[in-house]
């Protein structure tokens, strides 16, 4: 399909979705109360607005992920849980709630986007050494599974069942009751972090060629390797930060998408980035609507979701369309 | 601009792989590379494509360290195929050819039309042309060998570094190839590449390279490098030597020495 043609769908998309966000939930609010003094306009503003825009961003900065991934670690199965900052991130935010009893949002982002720093620079010092992908993906799993284990660890000693529930919670992710002091707090990390994986475009197409035709052809490869390494944990660490963790986004986006884009890699960056931002504010639309008094957590609804959607698009895309 | 290593020892691993090794390539010519399995072959040519550190010596292009060229402005100079010819994802052939731009291209800059025009000269010297909008998936070895190569041509590089190219190619693609190389090098570019096949490198190399266990066996004009005596040396094997209908000596193995 010709590119810009899908941006400007993907875009339409996002802004059909953001304004569907907007308008859906328990008490609907339609288009035209926005702009006549409505009371309902309060639910928007207060209520909606942050919760839609922080969609917007984790959703892009999810997709925009799994795609770089996927370029740099030349898999198809890459996802940002391999590098392991997602975990490192809700393990942040899993201490901060055990050890120190927080419950302000200000302290768990801050665990959590320590967390991730700290997570990265350890990636980036185990990787560093050897540039290549394989001790990058080792490292990365390697991190994921230390951050899993001693946050099971942490839930095990958690003081009451008040904290436990809260942590369970908070792994699930969702993005109920986010307000303006969260969007303030990821948003700029996670454009910041965008920015970063941005950049990689080039080195990603090169890459198809294998790592010593990419360098032949000027690429450094270690620049590479820290652009994404700081990309992924400022995007990823600001998005579990303030909803927990949304898997699947950064997984089936790109997936969805390159059969649209082709599959050079920098063609897939912003569509998935878009596309990113529809599904998990799509998601969250969802949740809002379905029946009870409690919402379904976004990231179950995610993977309830995504597992069907992804075993069809398994069986009806050949085998060489995927690579 | 003349290709030279002048002593060169490079390890991989713990492993020395390559020892004491000086030559000096010119361009305008083929320089082919022989040697046994594990002779520091693939080696030697990353080490002149600027991918490996040297534990000593030096590779030098012209009067410049080749490790101390920026890394665009050597991916300008030096072109490299690697042996490895996996393509990771079914990127249409245009796509792949126009990656040899990238040191050309200035960051952010969109395709110029000098671009466009080197893509085309590329598929059109290597008959690549009808295949520019497949995928990589759908491509046979030899289109696949050929639309690598173009990938490295699109890149107007002064020097072609390319890995046992022929894998995996059959005769006529061989052959194919190898009078493409020639014609490159007739135009002036200087090429070098890793045989395994000494009637190939005696059919179209100017100057052959005979490693064995990382040292240099003979350098030299192909008749005298692929001569008994050297032969018999680096992979010690017994040749017999057919004059073809152009007169150059092909060595064809006949025997292992005893």
């Amino acid at each position: 399909m010709n590119r810009a043609l899908l941006l400007i769908l993907l875009a339409a998309l996002v802004a059909l979705l953001f304004a569907g966000a907007l308008m859906a939930g328990k008490v609907w609010v339609p288009f035209d109360a926005w702009f006549s003094g409505d009371p309902r306009w309060w639910i928007i503003a207060e209520l909606r607005l942050p919760r839609a825009l922080l969609g917007l961003a984790i959703g892009a900065g999810l997709g925009l992920t799994g795609a770089v991934l996927q370029g740099y670690l030349r898999n198809p199965l890459a996802d940002p849980a391999v590098v392991g900052v997602s975990s490192s991130a809700a393990l942040g935010a899993v201490a901060a709630i055990v050890v120190f009893a927080a419950s302000a949002p200000l302290t768990i982002f801050a665990a959590a986007m320590l967390a991730a720093c700290g997570s990265m620079l350890l990636l980036a010092g185990l990787a560093w050494r050897a540039d290549s992908q394989v001790a990058f993906i080792l490292a990365g799993t390697v991190l994921a599974s230390l951050g899993g284990a001693l946050t099971a660890f942490l839930i095990s000693i958690a003081p009451n069942p008040f904290a436990t529930a809260e942590i369970i919670d908070w792994i699930m992710g969702a993005l109920t009751d986010r307000s303006f002091a969260e969007a303030r707090l990821a948003l700029p990390f996670i454009a910041a972090g965008s920015a970063l994986l941005l950049l990689t475009g080039r080195a990603l197409d090169a890459l198809t060629l294998g790592e010593d035709a990419a360098r032949s052809l000027g690429v450094r490869l270690r620049r590479t390797q820290l652009l994404i390494v700081l990309g992924a944990g400022l995007t990823v660490g600001a998005s579990v930060a303030v909803t927990g963790v949304v898997g699947f986004v950064g997984l089936i986006v790109p997936h969805l998408l390159r059969p649209l884009t082709g599959a050079k890699p920098s063609a897939l960056l912003l569509p998935s980035a878009l596309g990113g931002a529809a599904l998990v504010l799509a998601a969250d639309s969802l949740v809002r609507l379905a029946p009870g008094a409690s919402e379904i957590r976004l990231g179950v609804a995610m993977a309830l979701l995504g597992t069907p959607f992804f075993f069809v698009l398994l069986l009806k895309m050949r085998r060489s369309a995927w690579n | 601009m003349e290709l030279s290593v002048s002593d060169l020892a490079v390890s991989l691993g713990n492993r020395r792989v390559l020892r004491g090794v000086s030559a000096a390539f010119q361009p305008g010519r083929v320089t082919a590379i022989l040697g046994p399995n594990g002779s520091g072959k693939s080696t030697l040519v990353r080490t002149l494509a600027g991918l490996l550190d040297a534990d000593a010596g030096h590779v030098r292009l012209g009067a410049h360290y080749i490790n101390r060229i920026e890394p665009r402005e050597r991916a300008r100079l030096i072109g490299y195929l690697p042996q490895d010819a996996t393509v990771h994802w079914n990127v249409r052939v245009r796509d792949l050819v126009a990656l040899g731009r990238l040191p050309h291209r200035s960051p952010f800059a969109g395709e110029s039309e000098a671009d466009a025009m080197a893509i085309g000269a590329a598929l059109a010297a290597t008959d690549t042309f009808p295949l520019a909008e497949r995928g990589a998936d759908q491509l046979s070895g030899g289109e696949r060998a050929r639309v690598l190569l173009a990938r490295v041509l699109a890149g107007e590089p002064q020097w072609l570094l390319a890995d046992e190219p022929l894998a995996s190619l059959d005769p006529v693609h061989q052959l194919a190839l190898l009078d493409q190389l020639r014609a490159l090098a007739a135009s002036g570019m200087g090429v070098v590449i890793v045989l395994h096949d000494l009637i190939q490198a005696a059919r179209a190399a100017d100057d052959v390279l005979l490693l064995k266990q990382g040292e240099v066996v003979a350098f030299g004009p192909a008749a005298e490098a692929l001569a008994h005596q050297p032969l018999r040396e680096a992979f010690g094997v017994e040749v017999m030597v057919i004059p073809d209908e152009q007169g150059r000596l092909l060595p064809v193995p006949i025997g292992r020495t005893k």
